[in-house]
């Protein structure tokens, strides 16, 4: 990667007090507009801007002795993190991580695990490698090893958590207890006591294969009373209280209940931890290099 | 709440109806709605987006066809523009709504609408969905629900389908 710096002696010193000015070029080129300068610096101002650029003692008096030569030297930098790299992190990676983790929090707390039977996956709680990646991420994970590490572990925890979930449901859908408890629920005597008429009334084109997968899904998200426009609204309300039960009440199902609760609560603390961590890093990157956390036109950010 | 038995559903209020549900399962589960203001104007309240997905459950068959149906994804694409974790919670929150309905999807061939002596004249006009919906409703003798008193449920009126727009379901809430 290319950062180009020319340094030139001021057009008005004379020889015996040079100064300078340096254009800091980016990797975009003077042409490009973007080009910053510092006018009218003294040879000591430019050693010691040099040294903060981070070039190599022996360079800067190199370039001195070019500069006194000449009147003027170019030389590359490293490449730094600017307010347009900044923004970028902003826009792309930081502030749509906090509002991921933030709401995976709240998820959490509540014990709904999103679990889709039909992906087999945890819908809204996943490895965040797999859902920001993208090269921001990767050049924010490479500059700052500590975020990576605690990235590392709310994976690996959400990956936990995920496999018991699927568990549970697997344990849930094959236990003959759980079908035969949804079954005397869908009998007909006890549909008809809820108004409905059919079980299609109740899965609509659900194939019958998929309808304990359904319930058991209800079960492992803990879902909460349905509203009315959905056909299954009105069993699951009915018995929602008495099927939640299963977790603890049937054999195998609560073995694979009592492994799956501990991971939420250290999946919470994992992603508190890091949303904090975030939150400081955006802070310090805001107030380092002048780059707003949101502009103007966004209508929220966490 | 007056229902249909039947009603054919143009995207519009099809792709509200995913966007209601959407954004209801994200508030139940503690977020933030997202997307009322890709709503019909009448749908802008949490009131009247439960009215309005109660009121579609109400309807016992509910048709549309292969052209809403695939509609739905530009519009997601247009309009929500969600991306990762976000794309699939509505898109399974979507099919799972579709599912309970039990919708029915029709093929409507546009070869048979253009070789149809009365739909093939309007066939250019409104292009092959509307058209599509106009012979789906009148074929089934129902009513069509959309949210475009401009352009299908004009045509519609014309040719004697009973249309009806979305903002004559909802009541001021």
């Amino acid at each position: 990667m290319l950062r180009v710096v020319y340094i030139q002696r001021s057009a008005e010193t004379g020889t015996d007090a040079p100064r300078y000015d340096v254009i800091d070029a980016g990797r975009y080129g003077e042409e490009a507009g973007f080009a910053e300068t510092a006018n009218s610096m003294t040879q000591s101002d430019v050693a010691e801007w040099f040294a903060r650029e981070g070039l190599p003692f022996a360079a800067v008096g190199r370039v001195l002795a070019e500069l006194s030569e000449k009147g003027t030297a170019q030389l590359q930098l490293p490449p730094r993190i600017g307010p347009r790299i900044v923004r970028a992190w902003f826009d792309t990676v930081l502030n749509p991580l906090i509002e991921y983790v933030e709401s995976e929090i709240v998820l959490l707390e509540r014990k709904n695990w999103t679990y889709s039977f039909g992906a087999r996956t945890l819908e809204l709680i996943r490895p965040i490698r797999q859902s920001f990646h993208n090269a921001n991420f990767e050049q924010i994970l490479q500059m700052n090893a500590p975020l990576s590490a605690n990235i590392e572990t709310h994976d690996a925890a959400v990956e936990r958590l995920s496999a018991a979930v699927a568990s549970l449901h697997e344990a849930l859908v094959s236990s003959r207890d759980f079908v035969q408890l949804c079954d005397s629920l869908l009998a007909p005597e006890n549909l008809s006591r809820l108004g409905v008429r059919e079980l299609s009334d109740v899965f609509g084109a659900y194939p019958p294969s998929g309808r304990y997968h359904l319930i058991a899904q209800y079960v492992v998200n803990g879902t909460g009373e349905l509203p009315p426009h959905y056909s299954t609204a009105r069993f699951w309300n009915e018995n929602r209280e008495h099927l939640l039960k299963s977790l603890t009440s049937l054999p195998n199902v609560r073995e694979h209940f009592a492994s799956t609760a501990p991971l939420g609560p250290h999946l919470t603390s994992v992603s508190r931890t890091l949303a904090l961590q975030v939150k400081k890093l955006r802070q310090e990157l805001s107030l380092q290099y002048d780059v707003p956390i949101i502009l103007g036109n966004h209508k929220r950010t966490a | 709440m007056d229902t249909f038995p039947k009603a054919v559903i143009d995207s519009g209020p099809l792709f509200d109806a995913l966007v209601c549900n959407y954004d209801l399962q994200r508030v139940a589960s503690g977020r933030q709605a997202r997307f009322e203001s890709v709503l019909d104007d009448v749908l802008q309240s949490r009131n009247s987006q439960q009215y309005f997905l109660t009121f579609l459950a109400s309807i016992r068959e509910k048709l549309t066809t292969a052209h809403v149906m695939a509609e739905l994804y530009g519009l997601e694409k247009g309009r929500l523009k969600l991306f990762g974790p976000d794309l699939h919670e509505f898109w399974r929150t979507s099919i799972d709504l579709l599912l309970q309905w039990r919708i029915e999807e029709h093929l409507v061939k546009l070869l048979d609408l253009a070789s149809h002596a009365s739909l093939g004249i309007c066939l250019p006009e409104i292009g092959v969905t509307d058209t599509g919906l106009i012979d789906l409703a009148a074929r089934y003798g129902c009513v069509l629900i959309t949210r475009d008193a401009r352009t299908l449920a004009r045509e519609a009126y014309v040719r004697h389908v009973d249309c009806r727009l979305v903002r004559q379901l909802i009541p001021s809430v």
